[in-house]
């Protein structure tokens, strides 16, 4: 080692290759095409104009209405319509729309608010655009590119602007299964009832696709906090270790400045090296356990890359998490099926068991992106780190940090419905320091307190391992 | 300072976006001040109705004759029930009793009888009734308040009781006197009643006529063969033709109705800018159609006028109704119009306008037209049957044809109001049948299955000759 390289530079390389730059794809093509090819049109689509980016979602959604929308209008108030369903036309329209309002507007004439309805339908024209906007901003941590925060927003919310052109092959789909004589059919309706559920879980998974892979890369001019050379900084303070000797520590926390660079602390993972080998389930399972008991794992992870590899972690612990939920469920319900059968208002446990089995891979998954989007944004404002792609790898690598919320499903179904039904019956009557309580007062109470537990553990692992990487230079 | 220098160059570059950010904000600046000025047009102004104006123009649609008594000396005389005091105590409902009387055979011992017997022999019933005779004799206009609500024609109540009270005065007078000469002043009185109400011109007004008419035809029919040369029948044609008038055509029969829903409009439209619909107000003027009686909803309803048409929509929807009303002139053709509300544009509200375009309950005033017509036609009815009678006292026999009445017993051949042909007449064994071809415009040569009530719609054909009471009470 020469003389020169025996002290930190005074600027790290960028983390991330230079953008490709935007291009401009034809409207129709994108409208038309999107929905197959999110990865390739969609960068470039998220980064275009609002104006294009609006048009698509106003045409789609224009699409959803006179298809799907009107006839459902027409059959609703068919009783009260002018002119014969088949003569859909604007004046039609409007006049339908005209007898709605003078309707809601006569049926809330008896009520003390009686401009609480007409919000509601105003309500009706402005929710797309405010769902698209919850939408967008819960979805930047799949949009971090490397470029600024707000850039990051405004691709999100674009791309979920394009992706109400889905509605384009859903209607052609939906149309078609209802053309469908069902009856004649009758022998194979098992089949198509497959066929039926496949469709909609297919068009799930692609629609989901375009949400999240849309905006995943980022093109364009080269703005970002990715894109720029770094100044070197301590990892545990941020002290800034320009031209420090290499065997030295920093100054201010004592931590060894080799440990803050690349090559340091920060090394792959074994998920990193495994992910795609027959020993990836393996790392999986063991990372879950690490992220959950090792305080230090994110002072060792290295942020600043690596981020689709975090996000098959994600999706990984999310498929986890699933099927050990549904697996609780099936085993408690073979054990305990019905066990509140000698009560009439509860549902038995299989019965309950169901319900929740059926809610949880959508809960799971909302749980999962609502924690990202927390992270991330306490990130952001509270921890300043700049670059979006890091609190994104850190919160994706921060999901099993959700297991204890993960098993608390189950608990509420046990406590609702399970064997320890008798405990918490309202008819059971408690003292609790001269304080009188019933069973399932009891059950709430210890729900919340479990909750409230899981609550803190994650917030407070979080903090901790978004703390670990603000100031991560690899 | 020069665009060479980095300064320069960042002023350059900041200039057009400076220029950009102060159109948008004008453009949002002029959008706000003309939504600003737009809602608080709207929540502000109100409608300016000009009642006296329209009650003006009803009034000289059918003027009283000069010297008529004043309307409220009209109301004082109708509302003067001298039944009222005594029946009311002695039995709990007035009107069924009074109504029962003109059920079943005559009985004295019939509690409703006595009752009505004991009235007809007070003093105050006659005296009641005279005054009513002589206010007839000069006749009046009816109050007729413009207000947009269902109780715009208060003394339709009065109408209906001195209608049921004077058909029983004139059974009593034939059962208990044998005086034809009293039972027939007490159908005339009963016709010119109807005659008053006709000067309305509206639907309710018209449908009070019919009522009015059918009753005094239906005690004539009852009473024709004891009349048989005890009244002369040319004489009573006359004096109904007199009392009756010539009957207008269809759309000048309820034009006040046409005038009533123009001052409506005035006062649900704002004439300030372009005539716009006060939602607010059309809410709580439908409200009150509705018997739901509510108070007018929030004005901020009104932000929803442009979804409706302007006023010159609405008087064009009211005035094509009438032109349409036009085609009604028989009963064949006002059933056909009363059965075919879709094609013709009826609102979600019967008998009220949908505000929106669709004219107003046309099958509601078709409907009354063909309830008037039926009247019409049992009174043309009722008068041939005693001119049958007489002629039978005479010639000691039946006419082979009804052009045998005139110009002796009738001045004009009666009119069948289905189709405005003759009422068809017939000999059969011992008597005679006489018939209108009934609502499907068909002669089915007198076939009817109801005959008690001959206008039932599975009757094909309405045959007017058997009247007779109903034996068994309702």
């Amino acid at each position: 080692m020469n003389e020169a390289s025996e002290y930190v530079a005074p600027l790290l390389p960028p983390t991330a290759a230079p953008p490709e730059p935007a291009r401009r794809i034809g409207f129709f093509k994108a409208f038309l095409l999107f929905w197959l090819l999110p990865k390739r049109y969609g960068p470039h689509l998220a980064a275009g104009s609002w104006a294009r980016a609006l048009a698509a979602h106003l045409v789609a959604v224009s699409v959803i209405g006179v298809v799907i929308v009107l006839p459902k209008l027409y059959t609703a108030i068919g009783q009260r319509m002018i002119l014969p369903q088949s003569q859909v036309t604007p004046v039609n329209v409007r006049e339908a729309l005209a007898d709605t309002i003078l309707l809601t507007a006569v049926q809330s004439s008896g009520l003390a608010w009686s401009w609480l309805p007409l919000a509601g339908l105003a309500g009706l024209f402005v929710s797309p655009l405010l769902v698209v906007l919850l939408v967008g901003t819960t979805l930047m941590p799949w949009a971090a590119g490397g470029d600024r925060a707000t850039s990051v927003w405004k691709r999100s919310v674009r791309n979920v602007l394009w992706s109400a052109t889905f509605s384009v092959p859903a209607t052609a789909i939906s149309w078609i299964l209802s053309r469908v004589d069902w009856a004649k059919l009758y022998p194979f309706d098992i089949a198509l009832i497959l066929v039926v559920i496949l469709s909609i879980a297919l068009g799930a998974v692609l629609f989901v696709r375009m949400l999240i892979c849309g905006a995943g890369r980022y093109v364009g001019p080269p703005d970002g906090p990715a894109f720029a050379p770094r100044e070197p900084r301590c990892d545990d303070c941020g002290y800034p270790i320009v031209h420090l000797p290499l065997d030295t520590r920093c100054p201010e926390c004592g931590l060894a400045v080799s440990d803050s660079l690349p090559g340091g602390r920060r090394q792959p993972t074994d998920w990193h090296r495994y992910e795609l080998h027959p020993q990836g389930l393996l790392a999986l399972l063991r990372l879950q356990w690490t992220v959950l008991r090792d305080r230090d794992f994110f002072r060792r992870l290295p942020v600043q890359s690596g981020m689709a590899t975090a996000r098959h972690f994600w999706w990984g612990t999310y498929m986890l998490m699933t099927l050990t939920v549904l697996f609780l469920y099936f085993v408690l319900s073979a054990v305990w099926g019905d066990s509140s059968g000698h009560r009439f208002d509860v549902p038995s446990f299989s019965e309950a068991a169901s319900v929740a089995a059926i809610a949880s891979p959508v809960g799971i998954f909302g749980l999962q992106v609502a924690g990202m989007f927390v992270g991330c944004l306490w990130s952001q404002w509270r921890l300043g780190v700049r670059d979006y792609r890091v609190s994104a790898t850190a919160c994706y690598y921060a999901a099993p940090l959700l297991w204890p919320f993960v098993l608390f499903g189950p608990l509420v179904v046990i406590v609702v419905s399970g064997p320890l039904l008798s405990v918490f019956d309202p008819r059971r009557k408690f003292e609790l320091w001269d304080f009188p309580l019933t069973g399932d007062m009891l059950g709430g109470i210890g729900l919340f307190v479990v909750f409230l537990g899981c609550l803190v553990f994650w917030r407070m692992r979080l903090g901790a391992a978004l703390r670990a990487v603000r100031y991560a230079n690899v | 300072m020069s665009h060479g220098s980095p300064a320069g160059a960042v002023l350059a570059r900041r200039r057009p976006r400076r220029r950009k950010l102060a159109v948008w904000l004008i453009l949002l600046a002029s959008l706000a001040i003309w939504c600003g000025r737009f809602a608080y047009l709207r929540i502000t102004l109100r409608p300016t109705p000009r009642p006296e104006y329209w009650e003006a123009q009803v009034a000289r649609l059918d003027p009283p004759p000069p010297g008529a008594i004043s309307p409220s000396e009209a109301l004082v005389i109708l509302s003067n029930r001298p039944w009222d005091a005594a029946i009311g105590t002695q039995f709990p409902y007035s009107h069924r009793y009074v109504a029962s009387v003109l059920e079943l055979p005559w009985d004295r011992s019939r509690e409703d009888i006595v009752a009505a017997i004991a009235r007809f022999t007070s003093d105050t019933f006659e005296s009641s009734r005279a005054k009513l005779k002589e206010a007839l004799a000069t006749g009046w206009r009816d109050t007729l308040v413009l207000a947009p609500d269902p109780t715009r024609y208060d003394v339709g109540p009065q109408y209906g009781a001195w209608r049921l009270w004077l058909a029983a005065h004139s059974r009593w007078a034939i059962e208990e006197n044998a005086d034809y000469d009293a039972a027939v002043e007490d159908w005339l009185m009963i016709l010119g009643l109807g005659r008053q109400a006709r000067r309305a011109r509206t639907v309710f007004a018209l449908e009070i006529e019919a009522a009015l008419t059918d009753a005094a035809a239906g005690e004539m029919s009852f009473a024709a063969d004891s009349l048989g040369g005890r009244v002369e029948s040319l004489a009573l044609a006359q004096k109904v033709a007199d009392i009756v008038g010539a009957e207008p055509p269809p759309r000048e029969l309820v034009a006040g109705e046409r005038l009533y829903w123009l001052s409506v409009l005035e006062h649900i439209y704002v004439r300030e800018g372009r005539d716009w619909l006060d939602v607010s107000e059309a809410a709580g003027v439908v409200s009150r159609f509705t018997s739901m009686g509510w108070a007018p909803p929030s004005r901020l309803w009104n932000l929803t006028s442009p979804v409706f048409d302007g006023i010159s929509t609405a008087r064009g929807n009211v005035d094509e109704v009438m032109a349409t009303l036009d085609g009604a002139a028989t009963l064949a053709a006002a059933r056909r119009l009363a059965r075919t509300p879709s094609s013709t544009g009826l609102g979600p509200l019967e008998g009220t306008p949908t505000w929106i375009g669709g004219p107003w309950g046309l099958s509601s005033a078709a409907d009354c037209l063909a309830r008037y017509y039926q009247a019409r036609c049992r009174l043309e009815a009722a008068l041939t049957l005693v001119a049958l009678q007489e002629y039978r006292v005479r010639h000691g026999r039946y006419p082979d044809g009804l052009a045998a009445l005139v110009p002796d017993f009738l001045p004009r051949l009666p009119i069948d109001y289905a189709d405005r042909q003759p009422l068809r007449y017939c000999l059969t064994d011992g008597g005679f049948l006489l018939y209108s071809i009934g609502a499907d415009g068909k002669d089915d040569g007198g076939q009817c299955a109801q005959p008690l009530t001959p206008w039932r719609q599975g009757n094909a054909d309405a045959v007017l000759s058997n009247a007779r009471r109903r034996e068994v009470s309702p």
